[in-house]
This record gives C-alpha cells, sequence and structure tokens, in this order.
C-alpha cells in the first residue's frame, strides 16, 4: 500500500515536472501519450491496483482516478496556456483565404437550365430528340418540300447523297416534326438542344443551341402565344425588357412572327431591336399531317436561340466564344 | 431589295416620315433592315470629278495613277479599285474630309504617299461614303454629274430602304408591290402610272415562239421592237437605278433592270437580229450543253435545265440569265423584250444546280404575278417612247399555255377572332382584305376571299388572318397566358440524370466545355478510329470537319492544348452526342467525358480517378470495379470501368504519341463514360443506414510492397483475412497513402472494426492484426513499416 501510495506520489510529481517543462502542443501530447496512453506509466500502476487484495483495492483505485483527473486538468491548463499566446501573432486576417476549387456550367447548359425552369413552372413537358434527323421530320414535316426556298435560310449539312439523312436545323424538328403527331391534346412540350447549320461568319456558327416550344389545345390563340413568350422572356433574362411581334414567315405556322428584344437604350441612341426567334400559330397542314383536326384544337409554336438571350443578359459580344473553350471565358459565369 | 423613297411615293404619295414609314413596315409587311439618306454622311467637301487620264502605279501592279479634273486644278491620285476607268465621273475626296473606314470609323483624309507616290485625296467607294456596303470598286456617277459640283447636292435627299423580303412574298420585291403594302397599311390610295401598249402592231418581222414545257414557264410575254437606238438612258433613271444599286449601261438594258425593281418582273432585251431562223423554244435540255451566259463566263448546263434557244443553239438561260449570243449591242437595232413567269422551283433548282445566282433568280424564286407580264411590257413600252425616241411595237408575243386559277377562300371572321384570341370588328377585317386586293363576298358568318393575282402566297384561311391580323398591327393584340390543363409534364429521365452530373462535375471544380461535333480523317487515325465507321457529312464546310465524331476524344485533347497556353491547370468536362454509322442509319450516344491535364502521370491519374469515384459514388452507383485493360494505341494505360457486369466506361493515360498529335507537352489523362450506363445504375436517391452505436476502433497498417504489387488485390486478400475471425464486427479496408520512391514502394491502409453487438477490446483486435501482418508476409511478400 505504501509502495503504491510512493509510486503514486513520484509518478505524479513527474508528469507535473513534465507538464510544466512542455514547450509547445507536441511535447504536450508526448507528456500525455507517456503518462495517460494504453501503454503509459498510469495503465503500469493500475496493474498493481488489479493485484492487490480486495479491501485495498478501492481505495487505491480512487487515489489513482484522482491523479490521473488532476493530470488531464493540468495538461488542458497548459495547452490553454500555449494556444493562448499563440493565436494571435500567427495569423494575418488580412490575408485572403483558401477559397474552394469552382468549376462552372457552360453558359449554354447555364441558359438551357434557365429555360427549363421557366418553362417546366409553366407546365411544360420536356421532349429530347435526335441530332441526326431525318428531312422528313426537319422539313417535310413542317410544311417544306425538297424545293423551298425557306429551306435556304437554313443551309443544312447533309449526311447522305440522297439528303435524307441531316443534322437538324432546328429543335422544331421535335416539336412539330416528331412529336405533334404522337401525343393527345392538350399538351405543351419543349425541346431543347445543338442544331447545326452550314455557315460560319462573324455572328454564325456552325453549331449553335435552340429551345422550342409547342402548346396545343381547344382554343389555344396567338394573344396566348404573345403572353407566353412575353412572360417566359422576362423571366428567362430575369429583367423587364420591352418585346414586340412582327410579322414573319415560317412555313410551319400561320399567321407567323418574328419575336423581337429591345436593347438597353443609351441616350441619344436610337431605340435598337434584335431578332430573338420565331413563333406563330401552328399551320393547319402541319396539325392535319400530325392527324390533328384544326377546326377542334390549335397550337402555337415558337423558337428561340439559346445564346443570344446569354449573351445579352451577361453582355458577351460574340457568339464564338462560346465554342472556343477557353477556360477564362468559361469560368467567368 | 434596295427601295427608294421617292420612287415609291410615285405610286403612294404617304406624307410620312421615312423612318416612320419603315417601322410600320418592319411590324406589319416587309423587315426594312435599314434606311439611309445617301446624302446624309457624306463631307461637304465631296465633288463630282472627272478621270481624266490613267497610268500605271510605277512601283505597285494593282494601284494606278488617275489625274482627275475637280473643277480647279488637275490632281493626282492612287486607286486601287479595278473598274476605274477614263472618263468616269467620280466621288472625290480631298484631304481633310472625313470618310469611313472598312469597320464603319470616322476617318480623316491625309495626304498620303502610297510607294513613293503623293496621293492628295481619294476617289471614293460606296462605302467610304457612308451609301451602302458597296466596297467592289469606286462609286461610279451617271454621266450628267457637274464637274467640281458638291456631292451631296448632287445625290439630292435620296432616301433608300433596305427591305427584306419574306421568302413567299414575291410580290413585295419591286416597288409597285411595296406600294400596295403601305396602301393597305396607311389607307392612301394606290396610284397608277400610265401604261399603254399600242392597238396595233404591224407584224412585219417575223417570230416563232413556242412553249414546249408550260410547267417551267407558265407565261411567256413579249414585245418585239424595231428601230430601237441604243444610247445611255436619261439623267433621272440613271440615279434612279444608282440609287437601288444598278449599274446603268444603255436604254434598253436599263429599261429591262428598271421594271425588276418596279414591279418585281425580271425583263430580258434579245437583239432579234442575233436569233437563228427567228425561232425561240421553250424547253428543257435532253443533255449536257456549254453556254456563255452574256457575263462572258461559260457554262455547263446540265439535261433537264431549262433554256430558251433559236434554231441553232441555247439564246438564254431562262430566268437566271440571258446568253452572250443574243445580247443586245451598240449595233442593235430590234429588240424582243422578254417579261416572262418562270417557275420559281425549276429556276431556283437550276441555279443550285449551276452555282449561279442573279438579281433575277432571287426575283423568281419568290414567284412573279403571271397576270402582271403584260402590264409591265405596257409600262416598258411607255417608258420606252422617252428613252428611245423612233422605236415602235412590231409584234406583241402573250403565251400562256397555263395560267393559275385564283382560289376561292372561305373566310369566317369568327374564326379570325378565335385563333387570335381577340375581336377584330366585322367592318375592319373586309377593309383590310380589299385595300390588299382581295376581292370579297359573302355573309356576316362567311365569306369567299378571292386573293389578287399576285398574293400567290394566299391559299388558305389562316393566311388571309395573318394578313387581316398583321396589318391591323400584332402590337394591338392582347397578351394572355393560355388557361386551362394542358397536360402532365414527365421528366426526362436522361435529361435529369445529365442535368445532375454536370451540376456534381462543376462541384468538384471541373469545367464544362462544348465542342463541335466534327472531325477529321488525321484526327480520328490519331485516336484509332477507322473513318469508314464514321458518319461523313456530305457538304462539309473544310475537310478538317469532313466526319462526326464516333468519340470525344480529339476534340477534348484540341480543347486541352488551347487551354494550356494560358494555364498549367486544366480540368474539363463535357457531356454530349457521338454518332456511328449502322446499316444507312446513325445511332448517336451520350457520352461523359473528362479531361485533365496535370504535372505528371500519376498525380493526373490518381485525381481523375478520383473524380470517377466519387461521382459514381454520389451516383449511387454501387458494385464498381476497376478493371487493367489492354493498351491501345493512344492510350498508354487504360482501365476499363464497371458497375457488375456491365462496362461504364474507361480512364486513359493519354499516349505520349497522341499528345505529339495534338502538341501537347503535359501528362493527359481522359475519362469516358457512357450515360445510358451510368443512367442503368444510377441510384441517387441515398438510402438512409443506421450510424453504429458502439465505437470503431482503427488499425493503420503501412509496410513496404514489392513495386510492382497492386492495391487491390492486397485489400481484397486483407480483407478475407480478417473476414469472421471476430464475431458480430463488421471490418473495412480503406486506402489511405502510397509512397514511391528510390525504388521502394510502400502502401498504408487503415482496417476499420465495427462492432455491432457489444464493445470491442483492443486485444481481440491485436489478435486479428497478427493475422493480418502473416498474411501480408507470406501472401504479399511486404513488410510491415515500424
Amino acid at each position: 500500500m505504501t509502495s503504491f501510495s510512493d509510486q503514486l506520489r513520484t509518478l505524479l510529481a513527474d508528469a507535473r515536472t513534465a507538464v510544466a517543462s512542455a514547450k509547445d502542443s507536441a511535447a504536450l501530447r508526448t507528456v500525455e501519450v507517456t503518462f495517460l496512453g494504453r501503454k503509459g506509466r498510469f495503465a503500469t500502476l493500475a496493474r498493481s491496483v488489479a493485484a492487490a487484495s480486495a479491501a485495498d483495492r478501492p481505495a487505491m483505485g480512487k487515489a489513482l482516478n484522482e491523479a490521473k483527473r488532476e493530470l488531464s486538468t493540468l495538461l488542458d491548463d497548459a495547452r490553454t496556456r500555449l494556444d493562448g499566446g499563440a493565436v494571435a501573432p500567427a495569423i494575418d486576417p488580412t490575408v485572403p483565404g483558401i477559397r474552394p476549387r469552382r468549376g462552372s456550367l457552360h453558359p449554354v447548359t447555364q441558359m438551357l437550365e434557365r429555360v427549363w425552369d421557366v418553362f417546366s413552372g409553366m407546365g411544360y413537358a420536356l421532349v429530347d430528340g435526335p441530332d441526326v434527323e431525318l428531312d422528313q421530320y426537319n422539313f417535310q414535316a413542317l410544311n417544306m418540300p425538297p424545293t423551298h426556298p425557306a429551306r435556304d435560310m437554313q443551309d443544312t449539312f447533309y449526311l447522305d447523297p440522297r439528303q435524307e439523312l441531316l443534322l437538324r436545323t432546328q429543335t422544331t424538328a421535335v416539336t412539330l416534326g416528331r412529336e405533334l403527331g404522337k401525343r393527345t391534346p392538350p399538351f405543351q412540350i419543349l425541346s431543347t438542344g445543338a442544331c447545326y447549320r452550314r455557315d460560319e461568319d462573324l455572328t454564325h456558327t456552325p453549331m449553335f443551341h435552340q429551345f422550342d416550344g409547342a402548346v396545343v389545345g381547344a382554343g389555344v390563340t396567338f394573344a396566348n402565344l404573345k403572353g407566353t413568350l412575353q412572360t417566359a422572356m422576362r423571366r428567362i433574362l430575369e429583367t423587364d425588357v420591352a418585346v414586340r411581334f412582327r410579322i414573319s414567315y415560317f412555313p410551319f405556322v400561320e399567321p407567323g412572327a418574328e419575336f423581337d428584344l429591345a436593347l438597353p437604350v443609351q441616350p441619344g441612341q436610337r431605340q435598337r431591336w434584335l431578332e430573338m426567334g420565331g413563333c406563330g400559330m401552328i399551320h393547319p397542314a402541319v396539325l392535319r399531317r400530325a392527324g390533328l383536326d384544326p377546326d377542334r384544337v390549335s397550337g402555337f409554336a415558337f423558337g428561340f436561340g439559346v445564346e443570344r438571350p446569354f449573351m445579352i443578359k451577361h453582355g458577351v459580344p460574340d457568339l464564338r466564344l462560346f465554342f472556343e473553350n477557353d477556360l477564362r471565358f468559361l469560368t467567368q459565369f | 431589295m434596295r427601295l427608294l423613297y421617292d420612287w415609291l411615293r410615285e405610286y403612294v404619295p404617304v406624307r410620312m416620315r421615312p423612318e416612320q414609314l419603315a417601322a410600320e413596315l418592319t411590324l406589319r409587311s416587309i423587315e426594312v433592315e435599314s434606311v439611309r439618306n445617301a446624302a446624309g454622311t457624306i463631307d461637304a467637301a465631296a465633288r463630282v470629278a472627272l478621270v481624266k487620264r490613267i497610268r500605271p502605279h510605277p512601283n505597285a501592279d494593282r494601284l494606278r495613277l488617275a489625274t482627275v479634273d475637280t473643277g480647279g486644278k488637275p490632281v493626282e491620285v492612287v486607286c486601287g479599285a479595278a473598274n476605274l476607268a477614263e472618263g468616269q465621273k467620280v466621288a472625290y475626296l480631298p484631304a481633310g474630309a472625313h470618310y469611313l473606314d472598312q469597320d464603319g470609323q470616322t476617318r480623316t483624309l491625309r495626304p498620303t504617299e502610297i510607294r513613293g507616290v503623293l496621293s492628295q485625296g481619294m476617289i471614293a467607294s460606296e462605302r467610304e461614303l457612308g451609301l451602302g456596303d458597296g466596297h467592289e470598286g469606286i462609286l461610279v456617277l451617271s454621266d450628267d454629274a457637274v464637274i467640281g459640283r458638291s456631292l451631296r447636292q448632287y445625290l439630292g435627299s435620296a432616301v433608300v430602304f433596305e427591305l427584306a423580303v419574306l421568302a413567299n412574298r414575291g410580290d413585295c420585291m419591286g416597288h409597285l408591290g411595296v406600294a400596295r403594302e403601305v396602301a393597305a397599311i396607311t389607307g392612301v390610295p394606290l396610284r397608277m402610272p400610265p401604261a399603254t401598249l399600242p392597238h396595233r402592231a404591224p407584224g412585219e418581222l417575223p417570230l416563232r415562239v413556242s412553249v414546249e414545257t408550260p410547267d417551267l414557264c407558265p407565261r411567256w410575254s413579249a414585245l418585239v421592237l424595231r428601230n430601237v437606238r441604243i444610247q445611255p438612258s436619261p439623267v433621272w433613271l440613271q440615279r434612279r437605278l444608282n440609287a437601288v444599286g444598278i449599274r446603268p449601261i444603255n436604254n434598253v438594258v436599263d429599261l429591262t433592270n428598271y421594271l425588276m425593281a418596279d414591279r418585281g418582273q425580271p425583263m430580258h432585251a434579245f437583239d432579234y437580229d442575233r436569233i437563228q431562223g427567228q425561232t425561240m423554244r421553250i424547253c428543257r435540255l435532253t443533255r449536257t450543253t456549254a453556254f456563255t451566259t452574256l457575263d462572258g463566263v461559260g457554262r455547263t448546263l446540265p439535261p433537264g435545265t431549262g433554256v430558251i434557244r433559236d434554231a441553232k443553239q441555247v439564246i438564254d438561260l431562262a430566268g437566271i440569265m440571258g446568253g452572250q449570243v443574243s445580247a443586245v449591242t451598240d449595233k442593235t437595232r430590234n429588240v424582243i423584250l422578254q417579261a416572262a413567269a418562270f417557275d420559281s422551283v425549276s429556276v431556283r433548282v437550276t441555279s443550285r444546280k449551276i452555282g449561279h445566282r442573279t438579281d433575277a433568280v432571287g426575283v423568281y424564286e419568290k414567284g412573279v404575278d403571271v397576270a402582271g407580264t403584260m402590264d409591265a411590257l405596257a409600262r416598258a413600252w411607255t417608258l420606252l417612247q422617252d428613252i428611245a425616241p423612233g422605236a415602235t411595237v412590231d409584234r406583241i408575243v402573250d403565251l400562256h399555255p397555263r395560267l393559275p386559277r385564283l382560289p376561292v377562300i372561305a373566310y369566317r371572321p369568327a374564326r379570325a377572332d378565335a385563333l387570335l384570341g381577340t375581336a377584330i370588328p366585322l367592318a375592319t377585317q373586309r377593309a383590310i382584305l380589299r385595300r390588299l386586293g382581295c376581292a370579297v363576298r359573302g355573309t356576316t358568318a362567311r365569306w369567299q376571299v378571292t386573293p389578287p393575282s399576285w398574293r400567290h402566297d394566299l391559299l388558305s384561311e389562316e393566311d388571309c388572318i395573318e394578313d387581316v391580323c398583321r396589318i391591323n398591327g400584332y402590337d394591338v393584340l392582347p397578351a394572355t397566358l393560355p388557361t386551362g390543363t394542358l397536360g402532365n409534364a414527365e421528366p426526362v429521365p436522361e435529361l435529369e440524370l445529365e442535368r445532375r452530373v454536370k451540376h456534381l462535375l462543376a462541384g468538384y471544380g471541373w469545367s464544362e466545355t462544348i465542342q463541335y461535333p466534327f472531325t477529321s480523317a488525321t484526327e480520328l487515325q490519331a485516336v484509332g478510329t477507322d473513318p469508314a465507321e464514321c458518319v461523313r457529312i456530305a457538304n462539309p464546310l473544310s475537310a478538317n470537319q469532313l466526319y462526326l465524331r464516333r468519340n470525344l476524344l480529339p476534340g477534348m485533347l484540341r480543347t486541352v492544348r488551347d487551354n494550356l497556353r494560358y494555364q498549367n491547370d486544366v480540368r474539363i468536362f463535357t457531356l454530349a452526342k457521338v454518332f456511328r454509322a449502322a446499316r444507312g442509319t446513325v445511332t448517336e450516344e451520350r457520352v461523359l467525358e473528362f479531361a485533365l491535364s496535370g504535372e505528371d502521370d500519376r498525380r493526373s491519374w490518381l485525381n481523375l480517378r478520383g473524380v470517377v469515384d466519387q461521382l459514381l459514388d454520389d451516383l449511387g452507383i454501387a458494385g464498381v470495379t476497376y478493371v487493367p485493360a489492354a493498351p491501345k494505341p493512344y492510350a498508354a494505360l487504360r482501365v476499363d470501368v464497371y458497375a457488375g457486369t456491365q462496362r461504364l466506361g474507361s480512364l486513359h493515360l493519354v499516349h505520349p504519341q497522341t499528345r505529339r498529335a495534338w502538341k501537347i507537352k503535359r501528362s493527359v489523362v481522359i475519362g469516358s463514360l457512357l450515360h445510358n450506363a451510368l443512367l442503368h445504375h444510377a441510384r441517387p436517391i441515398a438510402r438512409y443506414a443506421p450510424m453504429p452505436t458502439l465505437p470503431a476502433v482503427t488499425r493503420d497498417v503501412a509496410c513496404w510492397v514489392p513495386t510492382d504489387a497492386q492495391y487491390e488485390v492486397l485489400a481484397h486478400g486483407v480483407a478475407a483475412t480478417v473476414r469472421g475471425v471476430l464475431p458480430q464486427v463488421d471490418t473495412t479496408v480503406t486506402f489511405l497513402d502510397e509512397y514511391v520512391g528510390n525504388g521502394r514502394r510502400s502502401l498504408a491502409f487503415r482496417l476499420t472494426f465495427v462492432p455491432l453487438r457489444r464493445t470491442l477490446q483492443a486485444h481481440d483486435v491485436d489478435q486479428v492484426m497478427e493475422r493480418v501482418s502473416r498474411t501480408l508476409k507470406e501472401q504479399f511478400h511486404a513488410t510491415l513499416r515500424s
């Protein structure tokens, strides 16, 4: 018993000295392991408690635990002392922090997701279609037989000598070409994706993206088209823009219109309008070809570019930037 | 098409500012792309000048020196324009004057030495004067221009509209047609200028005309004119042509051009005496034929081409361009003035086939007024009496084998209201249709509308509704949202996953890119793809874009290379379609492709592998294994990724040789995953797993291993050793670290023991660890690091 309490006293004295002489938190950690670790000196001493008689054990255990608690307290105090002195001078609060690495979504993706969200909010179902399209869906179903002059507006990449297979020139191929005949009115659908035209200059890239919508049901009107596009475009651009509709011609709509957006005007400048896309009431021949009766249902359709609204919204001057994939551009948004 | 405002006002005397009329036309009829006053932007110092003499530039082949008379002392200027000729009246800008450069910026002209010769001023092009886009040569003024006079004064108030006429509105390809639209919009009545033909024609000059292919030519009308003296046109005519961008030539040619711009009716003048056998046959070629058009270009015409032949040869490329062999010359006395209606599709198809487009094609392909040919000739004859005095009409020919029948359209005003979503009064609807030239009959509920002959685009009720709506104004229509149920919006799983994947990757710090889908044979071969298996574009923009990509590797390597010019650390991805030729059709598939370029192969590889691990984990794809695969020509190291037995894709360390083909110096790794395979295995909705209630015990192990040891094999071996040794304990092995150096390699991993029933005792775990070290030593020849 005596030897145990002597041992314990010596042990505690050693521990106090060790704690007092520790200069940093690493040294404290060593002290902690040496004394309180799984194979530390307290653990070794604890074995003699196990070997003692049942009568002595409670007192020995109590003394041991008190000593351990004291050492723990000493260690905590020492840590506080060391830390408290070190925090302030070690950190320069004016140095910028370590930021997480930031990735980016392509501007086209960002705009498409905005478009999806706006039209989903209006109850549109998203539809998907192939990039390699049949002439039938891209043109013929849309009132554009092979010799139609309106095809010249959409110079086409063909994939076979018979010109039956092509890269779609418009996502209308999905909404009016493919889906119209498959669905039962009423419905409202949105198709988005890459389109291709054989054209490359300042304002044209051979690939670009579109979103195309169609709404079909009893009593769908041109006024509905106006309301829909006005509302949608304001939500997409997140600003209250002036828009206008003017006469245009697309073989698959009648009446047809071009949808323009007013660019913000600087004082002294003339109002400038920018073409955003085409729209109109679905042509009765297109409806009939899809098995729908123009006297029972009507519908409207619209097709817009994706890059252009992004350019307006974010002030991007050049379409070609979208596909040069310069990370210095892509990571700006 | 260019429209001269004053010319338009001859037909419809509107009193609107041109800009206001332009705005109305744009909204209701034809887009006006620009309005400009030919005199507006010209510097006040610009003068009419005469080119007196031209000599070659002593030091430059392409430049010439022109001595010009500007009313004072003659000056010498250097000029590079090919169309410069002695005797021309031109626009001269002296030093100090302003002009527009090719970017549209205003610049001040200074005396400049060009190749050793001092040029005092310059002879200006249309663009330099701010008159338009013409920059292929200098602006040539008409002969009546007075030398030394201010150019502004000479041009007067020539307000010109640039119109973008819609593809179905051939009737608007001339001033008359636009005037009809203006009349309908403004209500100002149309005023037709005099146009009459003589009552009698003597018919002394024989001519046999036959239309053998009525589908090509529904109507062929012509005047045979005698005693036509070829001379310059009067000033007013030359000025009008200049204003709309047509170069004056002589009175007869100018007249044909004038009427095309006036009526939207292309015309052609043949020299009667150069036509063999007094015969004209409108027909299609049965075999390939050589033909020289009047611009002097020899062309090869394929069978089926619509032409006019005389007794001997082809004399005219119907609706496209006349032939040199029958063209009007200075010696011409007798003229056949043709106003024909050629079929729009035939003209368009031929024009594209032979690759020759003219102004006439632009008009014919939109469709001309078949009923209007004789009116156009009457107007021509009325004008001709002034511009070619002494000429007489000898013969009037008018063949119309196939006159189109005018449709009678059933029109319901109520249907218009229902489709538009508004109420336009009956009287307004009727008035608009009538102002557009339609005959409207019938009761209040159902009308019969007969469109005018020039409106061949009006075929159905909807076409008429559009006209009522546009003239009434799209702007006055209400804007409402659709009401009622419009069906169910089912999500598209592919697109949902696409969105999720892209957001995860952006969150990991990667950037999305989008490449064109085009590639070249060289690029395909460089990544070991046989171009024969790829989809080929029949009409590519360039040889570099001849194929559709079969995989995304070439495009990603291009993007990596481009970005390495600016930064060292490139981490990009794309989720895009690849294309494959399959039995006459094309299959397409979405692929997710990653590319990373880093300092060394090992770090790059680990970064790529890490992001794939994390992505598959976040998508909830279970049972993922990586199976080393045979290297490919483009991949020095390749691993296939599996979920269960289905291959999800592969990871590649790009072969240095392939990198060199793309001029990439740094290490590049590429990963590709098939979107459909991800879709099949993804369980993105995470399931709750209960947290362990008892404390886990961990043991870290570090050991030296042979350099070719594979971690996964070792980890499996260790896991098998400990499995089941401790009852009611879950044991997992996780990778911690790897060290390679000095020809030695060490692996560190952690064993985690999670007790399910009762707290785990240290000595139980110690026993297990003994087994582990024995297995490491005996099975894997590994030695524990202390």
